[in-house]
């Protein structure tokens, strides 16, 4: 067995087998060690994605295709590309992360938690090896499900209110995607990837035009819903605030890309010869850009800028994937690298605020800088990555999708992009301004810096903002971009 | 006209009652309730007209397990009548709306009828009729997919009621 071979089943396998350990361990620390045991496993899925990123590179193949059983040779099953490998790798980060906070924060039901994170990176896994768009669906549903649990593991009411309007909206896009495919098979006859042809769907009989953009339409409303694009993007803010920290940085972090843009992009591929798609995805982009920013300048609660920050950053990834060109696909996986990492710190450093202060409102947190460094100088890096401002990930991410849009001869949408930045600076300066700089709040100065797993995951997210940032131009060396 | 065709019409028909009803319920409870049912018909509609994959993945998913998830969450922030009043008012115009749709979807029908719009029929498809066969060896991938939804449902459920069963 090859190694590619071994790391690709690693990324089915390591899940189940961690689910079934941690479910079979009994005694007084079991609960210590079904954390440790969900943490090796998402630090083992990212160490294979990064490998087998670096292997299929080198290989100069476009995937690597795969099945589960080896004599399983005649259908192509699943496959390794390297957009998938990005998103997987920050899945198995993320979940690091979340593991890291959930140690903090979740006090009791930890079983459940660990279960339905393994379930989540298995389902999102599922996701980006797919070959076909219907099991794509599938594993799409799977994520719905095991988020809303996340969502409402406590059932407080708040939480069950966002957890709520997190599987109405999933249903919707459910049933939106669920049509786009029928409408798609009426029209190909087959939903693998391999299968659908570009340009021979482009070059249906006029009277199945129709049916070809009904199922565009409804396929791309569908991703959008779950990508929490603006004007798609109402169950985002609810769903972040009211689900327990630790599950709003595995949300924010990965879960909206791994079940949104990158059904997004898939879907983009099958219909990029379309006339319309692209137009439509750069449009939807711009919208979400300076919705998701106006909207978190008027918050007053930490994690609801954040998510509305996350509606704005979205925007540059759909820009990205609607360029259609593949820079544009780079650009957009390196914004869903960067994004993946400061947005998850900033939710981290969320936690810490809550753990320390008790609240999450804005007005009521002042000048936190002298009690909390390590959270204050955190949230100020990958407040500036949001912004992007070099050498930090996102700076190279958002200038690749402004370089690929502009290559692309969308120069107006190059310029918005780039103008409505500036709004990411502001609502980011404002928060940044009242939580940890200012006038210190009297009632705040028993507060100091958080410790264990809240520290060290603000820490290992910034690591990655920081490298993500100088590597980012080897990285293109060597995909041979640069 | 076949007898299948004429299920797949009734079944479409019902689907069209049970989903106006879901959204015009005061009570969530039987909204889900609602959805449950016009779920299972187009899964029935699904495995009539030959899509057995995805009949067997919308009753067990979102049929299945998405309406016990509905139904967990309604029982726990279940309001009484009259705080839904208080919230909602008496909002009387929403019973017209089971009547708009009906009579929108007439209305589609009888434009698509009357039009010389047609959809396409669909590509050939090999003919399998050892379904067993074809679950096991055809599509592991969705079947991989299917044991995961399986495994969340059940986790799902271990979550919302597990506690609950215990203070009783």
């Amino acid at each position: 067995m090859d190694i590619q071979r071994m790391l690709a089943l690693s990324f089915l396998v390591l899940p189940v087998a961690a689910i079934l350990i941690s479910n079979l361990l009994t005694g007084k620390a079991r609960r210590a060690a079904r954390k440790w045991i969900t943490g090796a496993v998402a630090a083992l899925q990212a160490c294979a994605a990064a490998v087998s990123f670096a292997l299929l590179i080198r290989s100069g193949a476009a995937s690597y295709p795969f099945c589960l059983l080896a004599a399983d040779t005649g259908r192509r099953y699943f496959a390794l590309t390297p957009f998938g490998l990005v998103t997987m790798f920050c899945a198995g980060v993320v979940c690091l992360a979340g593991v890291m906070v959930a140690g903090r924060t979740v006090k009791y039901k930890t079983n459940s938690y660990t279960n339905l994170l393994m379930i989540l990176l298995l389902a999102m896994t599922g996701i980006c090896i797919a070959q076909d768009l219907f099991t794509l669906y599938a594993f799409m549903e799977v994520t719905g499900i095991a988020s809303f649990i996340m969502i409402a593991i406590y059932r407080e009411d708040e939480s069950l209110e966002g957890a709520f309007k997190y599987l109405t909206m999933s249903c919707v896009a459910g049933v939106l995607i669920l049509a786009g495919l029928a409408f798609l098979f009426l029209l190909s006859g087959t939903l693998h990837y391999e299968e659908l042809d570009a340009a021979r769907l482009a070059a249906v009989s006029p009277s199945a035009r129709f049916l070809l953009y009904a199922s565009a339409a409804c396929l791309l409303s569908g991703f959008c819903i779950k990508a929490g694009v603006a004007p798609f993007h109402n169950w985002l803010p609810d769903a972040y605030q009211s689900a327990d920290s630790s599950v709003s940085v595995v949300l924010a972090g990965i879960v909206t890309k791994a079940a949104g843009i990158y059904g997004i992009a898939v879907v983009t591929g099958v219909f990029s010869k379309l006339p319309g798609v692209r137009t439509a995805l750069v449009c939807v982009g711009l919208f979400s850009i300076a919705v998701g920013a106006l909207l978190a300048l008027r918050q007053n609660n930490f994690k609801r800028v954040c998510a509305y920050s996350s509606v704005s950053q979205m925007g540059y990834i759909v820009l990205g994937i609607g360029t259609c060109t593949p820079l544009g696909l780079i650009g957009a996986a390196a914004h869903i690298f960067s994004h993946a990492m400061f947005k998850s710190t900033l939710f981290t450093n969320a936690a810490a605020l809550r753990e320390q202060t008790g609240t999450l409102r804005v007005d009521r947190m002042g000048g936190l800088q002298k009690q909390m460094p390590v959270t204050a100088f955190t949230s100020v890096l990958a407040f500036l990555s949001t912004a992007g401002i070099p050498p930090l990930a996102g700076f190279w991410s958002k200038f690749t999708v402004v370089l690929a849009l502009w290559l692309a001869g969308l120069h107006g949408a190059a310029w918005l992009a780039l103008l409505l930045s500036i709004f990411t600076g502001a609502y980011f300066l404002r928060l940044q301004r009242k939580v940890f700089f200012g006038k210190p709040k009297e009632e705040l100065s028993g507060v100091h810096e958080t410790g264990g797993g809240i520290r060290a995951a603000e820490v290992l997210l910034t690591v990655f903002t920081v490298a993500g940032g100088i590597a980012y131009p080897f990285v293109l060396a060597f995909l041979g971009v640069a | 006209m076949t007898s299948q065709m004429i299920i797949c019409i009734v079944c479409l028909a019902v689907i069209l009652v049970c989903v106006a009803a879901a959204v015009m319920m005061r009570s969530t409870f039987k909204s889900a309730i609602a959805l449950a049912v016009a779920s299972a018909l187009l899964g029935v509609v699904m495995y009539l007209l030959g899509s057995k994959w995805a009949a067997l993945f919308e009753i067990s998913v979102c049929s299945g397990f998405v309406t016990v998830i509905f139904i967990s969450a309604v029982t726990m922030t279940s309001e009484s009548r009259e705080e839904q009043d208080e919230i909602y008012g008496q909002e009387e115009h929403t019973k017209l709306l089971p009547v708009l749709m009906i009579v929108a979807g007439i209305a589609i029908i009888a434009v698509v009828l009357l039009s010389k719009f047609r959809l396409p029929y669909p590509a050939p498809a090999p003919v399998r009729n050892d379904f067993a066969r074809e679950f096991w060896t055809g599509h592991k991938d969705l079947l991989l997919a299917l044991l995961t939804a399986l495994l969340a449902g059940t986790f799902a459920v271990v979550v919302l009621f597990k506690e609950e069963e215990n203070k009783k």
